[in-house]
């Protein structure tokens, strides 16, 4: 090696180092210039952050204040994944410490941990309800729980247990679509809880709150130095109800009932070919029943069978749980069946079309008067129709002949053959004007549209006629090959079958307004703010009251409770939604427990009851109904629980109708290939109509078993002694 | 060995040598490069009591704790230092194989220390852990100058093999300690001394090409453990956010990158405030200055670092023999590639492994051995 080799040796090493620090002072040039702000922000994120403060939801309260729906504080303890070690033996110490502390299974640790779902960007939810000692361990030991994050918020309590489930509805964690839509509004967070269904659902944003944030402050160990308010947390709002818990407990009980005395009975099929159910025992697979004021539409009770525990739901529920709680061959406990239950409402239709009839004018004179007679021959037939093979006779159920009928009796032996030949009357005056007053008196009445009442799962139900068949053969004509109305569709309609749908709350709200003169009221579930205020103005409320008549006061009656009834083994679980009962099969017979009726428990701190809330009603339409049309129809409704050969007289024997006056009537609605479903609707005091009772037993055979359901509500809505649901035996025709 | 008479430069030297061994004088001492060191050192101290002063305070220990060690360290560098300058550079580079016995002796005796006391690099001394890493740079630099050095530009394939082999033993033992790092700076220190000293292009490009295969080989037989192949590869994934090394990087990277141009100043800046930066005041030092004096202080420092490699350079180049110019060649490996490796691991563009800034990092014997380091320069310089 010369010199020179060796000076070129020097030079070059010489360039290689001012290279090498050009490349550190070209990157620390890019690291803090460009990448300044970048980097200040993350610099921020890493001591500094903006937290959510939890607020408490609101309370549901009954209609005296009683609390339905309560909270207690839940500590629920996340984990930020970015923040595990990935040393596979820091990392496995991390999550025994965990594993320890929580009581929480190793495998679901590293599960939530490996979930694709849970990134980097919002910490896990790892435990809910641990105990607060635990989380002040955790809290005071962010060194050996890195990435740990406990968070005080509330979970849902019922002091009621499953009373009025379907009412109130559920709680559920909030899904990443809802925090996304109502990040701005109401700042929800992956560990919120939001309602899902019913008062919980509709009322969410009363009910939510505004959250509080803060601004914390902490090192590397994720020790929180500081805490900073940005703004305090505005708890929820109460939801107060005008469900009163005495009689929506009554109403439970009632349905519960009611179904298995139905199922003490036999089904004989009147109909014949394919659709028909077959002989056997009532099935008696679920029922609804519902409680309304009449004048003022406040909704005093409403059950659903069968039913479920949102307590399941608090938490969050597992999914094989909840399939089975919307499964339909489990009945769907879920399904709220006063509103979003569409049944065909049968003869209860009845006085909808009677309204229409004695409404109808032939040029100057009535289409009918309710002196009208027609003699019932057991069916309908129009000869002209006859040709073709085309449907040209309706029969009543059995073909019974039932003689010559006014409205009145029509009303009380519910004869389907004078309800067909009005049908065919509508076709006959007047020609084409009249057709579709059968579904203009049903829109009058509040058909075919929701109640206005604020729970979610409300259906609208149907009233068919010529635009929605024809809408609906254009949309689908391989469904529904036939576009045009017919005689043989009001015939049907006439008598609430066909596709005629109305939900439960419907029909009592359309025989409340025939109760009630004709006003046609929004059903209500809740006080409103203002209804409370000036029911604690006690002078006001009583000018008030007096002013506006259909004011009523909700303060409910004492239920005094009757001998408990005897419930065979597997109809609680029924009951309770679980579905482990088959119910097709009938109850067994070996073990017979017996359920007492549930006595109602208050807790201690809703023994104050608020003053009573008197509602204002909302009129939504009001029905011309002169008392010439009114009281025949009502005579009618009287007869049927009263009078000799009505159809739930059986049901009402023993009631002390003279001095707690009741109208009603019964419905038994085809279905096909299933057994009929049974209803009745009744109210009472029948001179000055207050509360409206409407039950559906599905698949319950006889209008008049339901009857029955519905006369134990009013032996409690009437103050007298309130007896165990009977089994209706009644081996006569009915309808 | 001790045969003078065997390098033709020695026996130009000798003579001088003794007299300017005889005549040492402040007059002879390099101005620029002491100004240089003694500015570092400061500006080290500063920073180190800025990185700790307020966790200390929050741990309720004496705040300027790691200040004062760092003081006292200093001044036993410095005077190590003016014993190296001052001492007979032929007679250091003469008696080096005996200094390399015991680097190899002590590197070995921290196996039977690791054995009873689970793995680490040091024995404990008191206040002290001494770290024959450390000072076996030094040694190694000297035994390697000498060898080299007798070869008169002659490095054939077996002097090649002896002088990796010379180097491998404590770069070996150091490897496995684990200290992947310091073993490379050995590696960086003989390369450098290879290429000044004469060897072949071809040969210095097959001794870095099959490094490079035995690390992968290493890697695929599980020689090398997963940690050390993760911490190689941790700063090429630029997304890694875990709490290892990715993490740690990121963190530096935040901090300097928040400083921007002037910093948050002294004593303030949330990453090194509330612990975010690992290792603040020794590995991850630069992170701080970067976070608290931005791309002033950052700049600062580089252009120290600079002069001081280039005044080392220099003065390698006014060498007046062989052996004087691969001593400077050897330290100038030595603080490039540590300051490369350190900066560039703070700012992200080297792998995270635990190597000293030079003069600046908190660290006993990281710091008297850049000291003996300089003082060897100084030596040198002194016999121009």
């Amino acid at each position: 090696m010369n010199e020179n080799d060796s000076g070129r040796r020097l030079g070059s090493m010489a360039l290689f180092v001012a290279t090498l620090f050009l490349a550190l002072f070209v990157r620390l040039v890019f690291l803090q210039t460009t990448q300044q702000q970048a980097m200040a922000a993350k610099a921020q994120r890493n001591y500094s952050a903006s937290v959510s403060v939890p607020t408490i939801r609101g309370r549901v309260l009954d209609c005296r204040g009683r609390i339905l729906i309560d909270n207690v504080p839940v500590n629920v303890v996340r984990l930020d994944v970015s923040r595990i070690p990935t040393g596979s033996g820091a990392r496995a110490r991390t999550l025994v410490r965990l594993r320890t502390a929580l009581g929480i299974p190793y495998d679901q640790l590293e599960a939530a941990l490996a979930n694709p779902k849970n990134s980097t960007l919002e910490p896990v939810e790892i435990a809910r309800g641990v105990p607060e000692s635990t989380v002040v361990y955790l809290q005071e030991h962010p060194e050996l729980f890195p990435g740990i994050d406990t968070i005080r918020t509330w979970r849902r309590v019922y002091p009621y247990k499953t009373l009025a489930a379907h009412v109130l509805g559920y709680v559920g964690r909030v899904t990443e679509q809802e925090t996304d839509v109502a990040s701005n509004e109401l700042a929800y967070q992956s560990y919120d809880f939001i309602g899902k269904a019913g008062i919980e659902k509709s009322f969410e944003k009363e009910l939510r709150g505004v959250p509080g944030r803060i601004r914390i402050i902490r090192n590397a160990t994720g020790k929180i130095l500081q805490r900073i308010a940005l703004s305090e947390p505005t708890a929820g709002k109460d939801v107060r109800l005008t469900i009163c818990v005495d009689l929506q407990q009554l109403a439970e009980t009632t349905l519960f009932q009611g179904l298995f005395a139905a199922r003490q009975n036999y089904f004989v099929e009147t109909r014949k070919g394919p659709t028909r159910a077959g002989d056997g025992l009532i099935k008696a697979t679920a029922g609804a029943l519902v409680v309304l004021d009449s004048n003022t539409g406040a909704v005093l009770a409403s059950a659903s069978l069968p039913s479920f525990d949102p307590r399941d739901f608090v938490d969050g529920i597992s999914e094989e749980k909840y399939a089975k709680l919307i499964d339909p061959s489990k009945h769907s406990p879920l399904t709220n069946r006063v509103v979003a239950g569409n049944y065909a409402p049968g003869s209860t239709f009845k006085i909808v079309t009677a309204v229409a009839a004695l409404k109808t004018k032939n040029g100057d004179k009535q289409m009918i008067t309710p002196y009208t007679t027609y003699d019932d021959i057991g069916y309908f037939r129009v000869p002209s129709l006859c040709k073709d093979n085309n449907k040209c006779q309706w029969n009543n159920a059995g073909k019974a002949p039932l003689g010559r009928l006014s409205l009145q009796s029509a009303i009380r032996l519910s004869s389907d053959a004078y309800f067909y030949k009005l049908a065919y009357d509508f076709y006959q005056i007047d020609f084409p004007n009249n057709i579709e007053n059968i579904q203009k008196t049903a829109r009058e009445f509040g058909f075919g549209k929701r109640t206005g009442i604020r729970l979610p799962e409300e259906s609208a139900g149907i009233v068919p006629d010529k635009a929605r068949l024809a809408r609906l053969h254009k949309e689908a004509p391989a469904k529904f090959p036939r576009g045009k109305f017919q005689l043989g569709d009001t015939i049907n309609g006439a008598i609430g079958q066909g596709d005629t749908l109305a939900t439960l709350l419907q029909l009592a709200r359309a025989y409340g307004a025939l109760a009630n003169g004709g006003v046609v009221v929004e059903t209500r579930i809740n006080f409103d703010e203002k209804d409370i205020a000036r029911s604690q103005d006690p002078l006001r409320s009583k000018v008030e009251s007096q002013a506006s008549k259909p004011t009523i006061s909700t303060t409910t009656t004492t239920i005094k409770a009757g001998p408990p009834p005897t419930v065979k083994a597997g109809e609680e679980a029924f009951l309770r939604g679980d579905g482990s009962a088959d119910v097709t099969t009938g109850p067994t017979e070996t073990t017979v427990p017996t359920v007492t009726e549930p006595s109602i428990v208050i807790p201690e701190r809703s023994t104050t009851t608020l003053p009573p809330v008197t509602v204002t009603p909302i009129v939504e339409h009001q029905i011309d109904l002169p008392d010439e049309i009114r009281n025949p129809m009502l005579l009618g409704l009287q007869d049927v629980v009263r009078a000799r050969g009505g159809t739930a007289v059986k049901a009402f024997i023993g009631f002390p109708l003279s001095e707690f006056p009741i109208a009603g009537k019964t419905g038994t609605a085809e279905r096909s290939k299933k057994q009929d479903n049974a209803l009745f609707i009744g109210f009472g005091p029948a001179q000055d109509p207050k509360y409206v009772v409407a039950a559906v037993i599905e698949e319950g055979g006889y209008g008049r078993q339901t009857g029955a359901l519905v006369r134990r509500m009013f032996e409690g809505l009437g103050g007298f002694t309130v007896n165990p649901v009977r089994t209706v035996q009644d081996k006569s025709r009915e309808q | 060995m001790v045969d003078l008479s065997r390098s033709a430069g020695m026996s130009r030297s000798s003579s001088s040598n003794r007299v300017s061994t005889s005549s040492f004088s402040w007059r002879n001492v390099d101005a620029i490069l002491v100004s240089v060191v003694i500015a570092l050192s400061g500006f080290g101290l500063l920073m180190i009591s800025s990185a700790t002063r307020e966790s200390l305070k929050v741990a309720e220990l004496d705040p300027n704790r790691y200040l004062k060690k760092q003081i006292m360290f200093m001044v036993l560098g410095l005077g190590v230092m003016l014993a190296v300058a001052a001492s007979d550079l032929r007679s250091l580079l003469d008696y080096s194989p005996i200094f390399y016995g015991v680097s190899i002796v002590s590197l070995m005796g921290l196996f039977f220390v690791a054995a009873k006391r689970g793995a680490r690099g040091w024995y404990d001394i008191g206040v002290f852990q001494l770290q024959p890493a450390e000072f076996s740079k030094i040694v190694v630099m000297l035994v390697l100058a000498n060898y080299v050095s007798e070869q008169q530009g002659l490095v054939d394939l077996r002097r090649l093999f002896a002088v990796l082999a010379i180097t491998g033993l404590p770069a070996g033992m150091i490897f496995l300690q684990p200290d992947l790092g310091s073993a490379l700076v050995y590696f960086c220190v003989m390369l450098a001394i290879l290429w000044v000293g004469g060897a072949r292009g071809s040969h210095i490009a097959a001794v870095v090409g099959s490094g490079a295969a035995a690390v992968f080989i290493g890697r695929r037989f599980g020689f090398v453990r997963d940690y050390q192949w993760r911490r190689l590869t941790a700063f090429l994934d630029g997304s890694a956010n875990t709490r290892d090394d990715g993490y740690n990087v990121l963190q530096s990277k935040i901090a300097v990158g928040s400083g921007g141009l002037q910093g948050q100043g002294l004593f303030h800046g949330t990453q090194t405030s509330y612990g975010f930066i690992p290792e603040r005041q020794t590995d991850f030092i630069f992170s701080v200055i970067g976070e608290q004096l931005g791309l002033v202080g950052g700049c600062f420092v580089l252009v120290l670092l600079m002069i001081l490699c280039l005044r080392i350079w220099r003065i390698a180049v006014t060498a007046r023999d062989i052996a004087g110019t691969l001593v400077c060649i050897g330290v100038l490996a030595m603080f490039v590639f540590q300051t490369f490796q350190n900066i560039g691991m703070t700012i992200g563009i080297m792998p995270v492994t635990g190597i000293p800034l030079p003069f600046v990092s908190y660290g006993g014997s990281s710091i008297i051995t850049a000291f003996a380091g300089i003082g060897l320069v100084l030596n040198v310089a002194r016999q121009r």
